[in-house]
């Protein structure tokens, strides 16, 4: 077998040139809120850059909740019956 | 001549089977035997159908025997309650001949089947005969007769437990009939008549001492033992599921529907639905068993590994339905009763059609042998999904007609009524899974070597089943022949006033 | 137009090429047939207008099997639509059984949505049961066949409760119409939970997550188009504007955010993420104003190309590696470029990101819920779309084809899933880039612009922060890792609480007496661990042949009772 030719990702410059890029795309967005006018309908969106927090403050809700939701209900994967190998088709 | 023949139909209705039974014994041929069965079953059919025509077109017809008139002798009375059974047991007993010709080759020894023919025909005669009398005495006298003649075909089958089996029902069978016939004796010490016209005529000034109360409490007894009520239902199971197919089919089919008539008869048209609904508590202990059976019919047959003995659990289960509707003794209950009666006997009759083709290939009718069945006969699994989604009732099949019929009765009734809803619906959700785990089986479950080569079923055993599963699906698209012959039967037992 | 007959309603020829199907031994014959059922059944569509009816009589009833609105066409192309791309996609499959019963299922579900009456609704809506179970018994494993029951059950207590529900408004109305039904009365809240089962509403969803990871890589396709959203159409023609839906729907798009997001079955993932969708659907219907109308059905329509999207390209890898859990997968845009790329459109319709279908029915019903005052409703839906980025559009994406290479090189599958995939796609971007066009199927007029600053900018925020936190989450390490696990959810009541508790209660009865104890514990261990086949099996106390003297004994002891009861 030849040795698989590298694909983009493997590099772990273009990672960060790629982590790069949608920093400043999240910069732009942010700062978008105060160049562009943004219409609101609700009290909660007139605060600047409102739905970028929302995004994030979501975000970080998630995780947290769903790392204390998996102690609640996370068993192992035998708990009712054993597991049978997933088979195509 | 032909005026002759149309004016003694009813006495032709019995005396047809009755008498070629023992001409059926004598000719020995197996061929010949079957072969003049099978016209009389045609006779039968044709008379009965004939009768039902004379009745819808005029009424109630009154025959005395021998030319006795009743209340003195013996009075046959074809009603609109009564001719549409006439007409189930001869449609039930042609379409069984025509399966037994095969079935039964593979399933009796040869020297013994002009014997099981003519046992057939004896207990034809019986049922028939019960369904048409109109003297209380000869109902027993007509039960005995089928009753004996049924030990005799369930005995017949291969296995060594259909002895068992029979000698179970017998005993139990037995006592059903002595508990009616000792309700049959009280009556008439009561009252000195048999006839039941006269008698429920007469009744009603002793209506309310002990001996006919007595009386009511052995009928009702002895006749849930030949129902197969819960908790008098375990002779069912095996005495089916043992039997030899062509039997199981007809016993499944007819017989404890005609016991369950005997015992709407005597209810209503004998006693009378004052006595038994008003003065008797007959309604809450029958709605109690009534809905019992369901849960316990259709959870044992989920659990059973034995097609015949899942389709007789499914029975005592549906026979639950029936007797809830019939417990309702409204009009509408009645009709819902009386038409899952039909309804039932042609579903449960297309289900053990198609066990037999099973059992004709692989000896046996196991979950096991259903597997792959899909593939390798599917012409008889196509009649058993429909038979099975008539079961559930799904619509477009008879049973979906009965399960309305049923709620919309139980509408009226209130709370019980919504109680009794929940545990139709609860049935029919049991019945999905004991009848759709065979489906399973038979569709995605690869068969063994035995089953492999399996081939479909001879066409001359596909015909009869897939008759009946047409049947299942007529009556689901156009009810109305069913549905009218149910509501009539139920206005002629309840008088006039609905 | 007034020539309607039975054999030209748009479900014929579903049925019959289902029936067909059966006895058509050549592969490509049988292909093509299918192939043309979705198209021959679209163009009937076409033939027809709104507002017609067919009506037949039927056990004394006039039942209305076919009528037409707006409505009822939307979900009727869309129907026509999905199977012609589920059909596609499952074109290898050889096993005639699963495509009879593919056409079935799509058949009635197209049935159902033109249905005029209750009765004819659950006809198609139990057809549609026992088709779809196939799908899942159709993977073979005793897992799958167990599953398959759970799941048929709880389908046909839906059908069942329909229709008690029917026969109790026929009871007190006299009439079986299919129109609004409204909570007034009992039969409203029997058909309302009858619904509410096939919509997954919360408590009663467990089907949803039992059975469409069970099903085959192609049943999951037909099972994620039609059960549920027949669902959203039967709660839109019945409960519009119906408040309890709104709080319904508030719960349904948030509980599942956490399950999608620790759980490691990608297909699972994809089916809470499809809970929360309808959960959107089930609050828009509940807003009940022409806006959120509008809005839950767009989103069903969207929703239907996308989910499907997703299932395909999971369904494709679990088909070409035979895994599909996360923590087994990564690394396969290297091996399986087109899958990828499809896959990530699929996403970006989901998340809703702008330029895709789904963006332009997001913000309908969150403008409906803000425009009638429904902060925390609204707060809810908001949160659920940052939500559905995560698990739906980077979660899946990101550990299937990116992440940690797990070294897994498949190909991509065969051409027909393919294009079936690409055909998805590339109406996702269609309507995103067109949104007229849906829009004029919609059931009332649309008076909404989707592409304004406000929309997309706001869009872009909260999905570019939802993405930084992601990203920051990698970087540092700390993210949720993907465990192999189950997560409890409300199948557990059934499926272990019931039977432990049972068998806990019994157990505590047998307090520790020394040979008693282990009489007793002989005796109800027995008793128990058989659980209903010691009652009912073939030699359970209730299903065995009894001996004759304890039958006779029922016998006296019925007798006894009828004459107690009688003479007194």
């Amino acid at each position: 077998m030849k040795p698989e030719r590298p694909y983009f990702l493997d590099n772990k410059g273009n990672v960060r040139f790629l982590i790069y890029i949608f920093h400043a795309l999240c910069f732009v967005l942010f700062a978008a809120d105060f160049v562009l006018h943004r219409h609101s309908y609700h009290p909660l969106e007139e605060i600047p850059a409102f739905y970028a927090l929302f995004g994030f403050l979501a975000f970080s809700v998630i995780i947290l909740g769903a790392a204390m939701l998996r102690k609640l209900v996370m068993r192992p994967e035998d708990y009712y019956e054993a597991p049978e190998e997933i088979s195509n088709d | 001549m032909m005026s002759a023949i149309f004016a003694n139909l009813p006495a032709l209705q019995v005396i047809l089977p009755l008498l070629f039974a023992p001409i059926c014994f004598l000719l020995r041929k197996r061929g010949a035997a079957w072969l003049l069965a099978f016209c009389v079953s045609l006779c039968t059919f044709a008379v009965s159908i004939a009768l039902f025509m004379q009745v819808s077109a005029a009424g109630p017809l009154s025959y005395a025997m021998g030319g006795w008139d009743p209340p003195w002798g013996i009075e046959y009375r074809v009603d609109s309650f009564n001719a549409p059974f006439l007409v189930l047991l001869s449609l039930m007993f042609c379409v069984t001949l025509a399966f037994s010709y095969k079935s039964v080759e593979k399933e009796i020894v040869q020297p013994r089947h002009a014997l099981f023919y003519s046992a057939f025909m004896l207990c034809v005669a019986g049922l028939l005969g019960i369904v048409i009398t109109g003297d209380a005495f000869n109902v027993f006298v007509f039960l005995e007769i089928s009753s004996l003649s049924s030990y005799i075909l369930i005995s017949f089958g291969k296995d060594r437990r259909a002895l068992t089996a029979a000698f179970q029902y017998l005993i139990m069978g037995t006592i059903g009939a002595t508990f009616l016939l000792i309700g049959i004796g009280f009556i008439y010490m009561m009252t000195g008549t048999l006839n039941m016209a006269d008698l429920a005529v007469r009744l009603p000034s002793v209506m309310d001492t002990h001996t006919v109360r007595a009386a009511f409490a052995f009928i009702i007894v002895g006749m849930s033992i030949k129902v197969a009520l819960f908790p008098l239902h375990v002779w069912l199971p095996n005495a089916y599921g043992y039997a030899p197919s062509a039997a199981s089919v007809f016993l499944a089919a007819t017989s404890t529907k005609v016991s369950l008539y005997v015992l709407i008869r005597f209810t209503f048209t004998v006693f009378g639905a004052g006595f038994a609904f008003g003065a008797m508590p007959l309604q809450p202990i029958l709605l109690v068993l009534a809905v019992t059976a369901v849960f316990v019919g259709s959870l044992s047959a989920i659990f059973q590994t034995n097609i015949k003995h899942v389709l007789a659990y499914s029975s005592v289960a549906q026979i639950g339905y029936m007797v809830i509707g019939f417990a309702l003794a409204s009009h509408a209950g009645l009709s819902a009763g009386i038409l899952h009666m039909f309804n039932h006997a042609v579903m449960k009759g297309c289900l053990f059609l198609v066990a037999g083709c099973v059992f004709y290939r692989f000896r046996s009718a196991r979950i096991e042998d259903f597997r792959g069945l899909g593939k390798t006969m599917p012409w008889t699994m196509g009649a058993f999904v429909v038979g099975g989604l008539g079961l559930i009732g799904m619509p477009l099949t008879a049973g979906f007609v009965s399960k309305w019929y049923l709620i919309m009765a139980a509408l009226d009734h209130g709370f019980v009524g919504f109680l009794i809803i929940a545990a139709v619906l609860a049935g029919s959700l049991l019945a999905v899974a004991y009848v759709w785990r065979i489906v399973e089986v038979a569709y995605f479950q690869a068969p063994d070597e035995v089953h492999e080569n399996g081939k479909e079923a001879p066409f001359i055993l596909l015909v009869p089943a897939w008759f009946m599963a047409l049947l299942t699906l007529y009556i689901g698209i156009d009810p109305s022949l069913v549905v009218g012959a149910a509501e009539s039967a139920a206005l002629s037992l309840l008088g006039s006033t609905p | 137009m007034t020539d309607l007959s039975l054999l030209t309603l748009p479900f014929m020829p579903f049925f019959i090429a289902a029936l067909a199907v059966m006895f058509i031994a050549s592969s490509s014959v049988r292909s093509a047939l299918m192939l043309a059922v979705p198209i021959a059944s679209g163009f009937l569509l076409l033939q027809e207008q709104s507002g017609v009816a067919l009506t037949m009589p039927f056990m004394g009833y006039e039942l209305v099997p076919f009528r037409t609105d707006k409505l009822s066409f939307l979900f009727g192309y869309l129907f026509c639509i999905a199977s012609f791309i589920a059909i596609l996609f499952s074109l290898h499959v050889k096993d005639r059984v699963q495509h009879t019963a593919g056409l079935f299922y799509a058949g009635s579900a197209v049935g159902a949505v033109f249905a005029g009456d209750l009765l004819s609704l659950f006809f198609f809506w139990e057809v549609m049961t026992v088709s779809s179970v196939f799908l899942i018994w159709a993977r073979q494993t005793d897992g799958a066949f167990r599953c398959g029951m759970r799941y048929l059950i709880i389908q046909v207590a839906s059908g069942l409760l329909l229709l008690a529900g029917a026969l109790m408004i026929l009871h007190s109305t006299g009439s079986l119409a299919f129109n609004e039904i409204g909570l007034e009365s009992q039969a409203g809240y029997v058909i309302l939970l009858a619904f509410g089962i096939k919509a997954a509403f919360p408590l009663l969803h467990n089907w949803v997550i039992d059975s469409y990871p069970q099903s085959t890589v192609t049943g999951a396709v037909f099972l994620c188009c039609f059960t549920t959203k027949v669902a959203v159409y039967a709660l839109a023609r019945g409960y519009a504007g119906a408040d309890i839906l709104i709080y319904i729907g508030a719960v349904m798009v948030i509980f599942p955010i956490f399950y999608a997001v620790i759980e490691n079955d990608l297909r699972r993932v994809l089916s809470y993420s499809m809970i929360s969708k309808v959960g959107f659907m089930v609050c828009g219907i509940g807003i009940g104003t022409e806006l959120a109308i509008n809005g839950a059905v767009a989103t069903a329509f969207n929703h239907v190309i996308y989910k499907s999207l997703l299932f395909m390209s999971m369904g494709s890898v679990l088909h070409m590696t035979g895994r599909i859990r996360a923590s087994d997968l990564g690394g396969l845009y290297k091996s399986m470029p087109l899958t990828t790329i499809l896959c990530v459109i699929g996403a970006a319709s989901i998340s809703a990101v702008p330029l895709f279908g789904g963006f332009v029915s997001k913000g309908m019903i969150l403008t409906a819920a803000l425009d009638q005052k429904l902060d925390f409703v609204w707060l809810c839906l908001l949160f659920a779309s940052a939500g559905t980025f995560y698990y739906a559009g980077i979660k899946i994406c990101y550990f299937t084809f990116f992440g940690q290479d797990s070294g897994l090189r498949a190909a991509d599958p065969p051409k027909h899933m393919l294009l079936a995939m690409g055909l998805a796609a590339a109406m996702c971007v269609f309507i995103g880039l067109y949104p007229a066009l849906l829009f004029g199927l919609l059931p009332f007029e649309v008076d909404y612009i989707v592409y304004d600053t406000t929309h997309v900018l706001a869009q872009l925020q909260l999905l570019a922060f939802v993405g930084l936190g992601f990203v920051w989450l990698k970087i540092s390490k700390l993210g949720p890792p993907d465990l192999r696990s189950v997560n409890l959810d409300v199948d557990w009541i059934y499926r272990k609480f019931l039977p432990e508790s049972i068998r806990c209660a019994l157990g505590l009865l047998i307090a520790d007496y020394g040979r008693l104890k282990r009489f007793f514990c002989d005796l109800f261990h027995q008793y128990i661990m058989g659980g209903l086949i010691r009652h009912h099996g073939p030699h359970g106390i209730l299903a065995r042949a009894w001996p004759i003297g304890s039958m006779v004994l029922w016998v006296a002891v019925l007798l006894f009772f009828y004459l107690i009861f009688y003479y007194f």
